[in-house]
């Protein structure tokens, strides 16, 4: 238990000297390892950890990340976006909530809330300036709208949750559908109080006549029919959820190559991109596992349990207790490295409450939502920032707060309702 | 140097678009012509063991690993640049003890000579190489670390 204390601390310590998280949980992990074990265990296990990296299952990671960068590339965004704007754009804040029901459209196809916000602040922040948008209100919309992409699958995060506790991504995609439309509700109910408090901050765009608004849906039939070959070629029985990756990447290679929108330099970016990013977050899954060995060994996890059993409160009291340390956790951590970090701890004690692994899943992904909104580390407002640079970041924190409090509110309904995460895949039998 | 990027990140492209396409035909093989790729599953793996180990070194070099910088802003500049100097110091270290680490295992594994299932491919030179990239993954940290250390000695 001190020992795994320990551990922590001088994991902290390490993250402080800037040190990579990854390296500083993979340096812990070893060392650690190797005091309490022996050193020879130690090292087999990570010399495993580097050449298993490149084991079969885990290929899904870096397939979703290329069929993502495939997607943003293909201007499919801005079909969504403009579908979504045919409908609802002449009202009050319209474009708002344009924005948000394009980013679920997209999250259905994309796998990333970075892609995500990047590719949406591109679409839809010039056309709220347009029209006069509150630019903290817009930035909000695009920021909270692009989180719903790790919600709702394909999400690279379910994945990397489902490997690491060893739940069925099939099983995870499936809880993660309902959960993300009762967000995308909250999100859009969230703008709606915005616009109706201060009428100015959102004015209504222009009216779309019923023949462009079925134009207008005719353009995302790339969206649907993706969404329709992974998702259904995957529960269909056709496919496995690794072979779903490749199968969507290589559907999103082909739509952005028939749109005319993969020159050689192109594709060429979005391979190098798609691979630098998947060895970063390889490197984060081979430190994450070695402390995860090392935790293990220290029994911190059991002596937690134990812990919270001594003041015998209901453990519904104690996923509160988790979720409020997430979102503290999460205004100054990175969201990957928190669930990585934490999920060894957490995992044991949640399950051995008796709590379902596959809604505890939804769960810590909607915590990992509020941490990429919550300043002052969010990385959805950092990648917001990049995009438009002439927003003060202070006016993103104000234009986030609204869907902040939305989060909480559908999380607390996730937690009373376990049965909106987990209906779909109980029905489909995973 | 630019050269050898380009090299990398060449690599690391044509890997992720071989383990992309092998998918697709493995699936549509085995959907509808009822015969699926040989040694599929292996080959996708090979090609992501190189696909990530190639981009590595580029992932350091463009600076996209997670760092905790929330003190960036606040810390003094000499402050900031030493941690750099520490941080890809001992970034370096590690990595060269993940190298040594990976290379014994590969001794091991070619003195088992061990193969792939189906192709029967040898296993130990892909772990030689992953060793390899860990040193080159190493030597960029190592060369931002001098880096540092060189703007630290101009500032004082």
């Amino acid at each position: 238990m001190i020992e795994g204390l320990i551990g922590f601390g001088a994991m902290f310590a390490l993250m402080l000297m800037r040190v990579p998280i990854a390296v500083a949980m993979g340096l812990v992990g070893l060392v650690g390892l190797g005091l309490m074990r022996s050193w020879p265990a130690a090292m087999s296990s990570a010399a495993g950890e580097f050449i298993d990296i490149g084991a079969y299952t885990l290929s899904v990671v870096p397939l979703f990340v290329l069929m993502g960068n495939f997607v943003t590339r293909a201007g499919m965004s801005r079909d969504l976006y403009q579908s979504a704007y045919a409908f609802v754009g002449h009202r009050r804040g319209g474009l708002a909530l344009s924005t948000i029901a394009a980013c679920a459209g997209f999250g259905a196809i994309c796998g990333s809330s970075i892609a995500t916000t990047a590719t949406m602040a591109r679409v839809a922040m010039p056309e709220m300036r347009r029209f006069n948008y509150e630019p903290a209100f817009a930035a909000g919309s695009i920021c909270a709208g692009a989180t719903l992409g790790i919600l709702i699958p394909p999400s690279v995060i379910l994945v990397i949750y489902g490997i690491m506790t060893e739940q069925s991504i099939g099983a995870l995609f499936a809880a993660g559908v309902l959960p993300g439309l009762v967000a995308t509700g909250f999100y859009l109910l969230a703008s709606m109080w915005v616009t109706h408090r201060h009428p100015t901050w959102g004015p209504p765009g222009e009216r779309a006549s019923w023949t462009e608004r079925l134009h207008a849906l005719r353009n995302i039939w790339g969206v649907l029919l993706l969404f329709a070959i992974v998702m259904g070629g995957m529960y269909g029985g056709f496919f496995t959820p690794t072979e779903a990756a490749g199968i969507g990447a290589s559907g999103g290679f082909l739509f952005a190559w028939l749109r005319g929108a993969l020159t050689w330099s192109v594709l060429r970016d979005v391979l190098v991109e798609s691979s630098r990013t998947s060895a970063m977050l390889f490197t984060i899954v081979i430190g994450a596992s070695l402390f995860g060995n090392f935790l293990n060994f220290t029994e911190l996890p059991s002596a937690l349990l134990e812990f919270v059993k001594q003041f015998n409160v209901h453990p519904l009291g104690v996923i509160v207790a988790i979720c409020a340390i997430y979102v503290v956790l999460g205004t100054a951590m990175e969201s990957l490295s928190m669930m990585l970090l934490t999920v060894p701890v957490f995992f044991p004690l949640v399950i051995s409450l008796g709590f379902d692994p596959i809604w505890f899943g939804i769960i810590i992904v909607c915590v990992i939502e509020i941490s990429l909104i919550t300043p002052p580390v969010g990385m959805n407002i950092f990648v917001l920032s990049s995009v438009v640079p002439d927003l003060p970041t202070t006016a993103i924190w104000r234009g986030v707060t609204p869907f902040i409090m939305a989060d909480l509110l559908r999380m607390g309904v996730l937690i009373a309702f376990p049965a909106i995460s987990l209906y779909l895949p109980r029905l489909m039998g995973l | 140097m630019k050269r050898i990027e380009t090299l990398f990140a060449t690599v690391a492209s044509l890997a992720l678009f071989a383990m992309m396409a092998l998918t697709f035909a493995d699936v549509v093989g085995r959907k509808f012509f009822d015969h699926s790729l040989t040694g599929a599953v292996e080959l996708t793996e090979i090609f992501m063991s190189l696909m990530i180990y190639f981009a590595l070194p580029l992932a350091s070099l463009a600076g996209e690993h997670i760092v905790f910088d929330l003190l960036d802003r606040v810390l003094p500049r000499t402050v900031l640049h030493w941690q750099k100097v520490i941080s890809h110091g001992l970034t370096a270290a590690i990595l060269l003890g993940a190298a040594w680490i990976v290379s014994q295992r590969a001794a091991r594994t070619m003195d088992f000579g061990d193969i792939t299932a189906t192709l029967e491919i040898k296993l130990w030179p892909l772990q030689y190489l992953v060793a390899l990239m860990l040193i080159i993954t190493a030597s960029v940290h190592g060369v931002q670390a001098l880096q540092a250390g060189r703007t630290n000695r101009q500032a004082t």
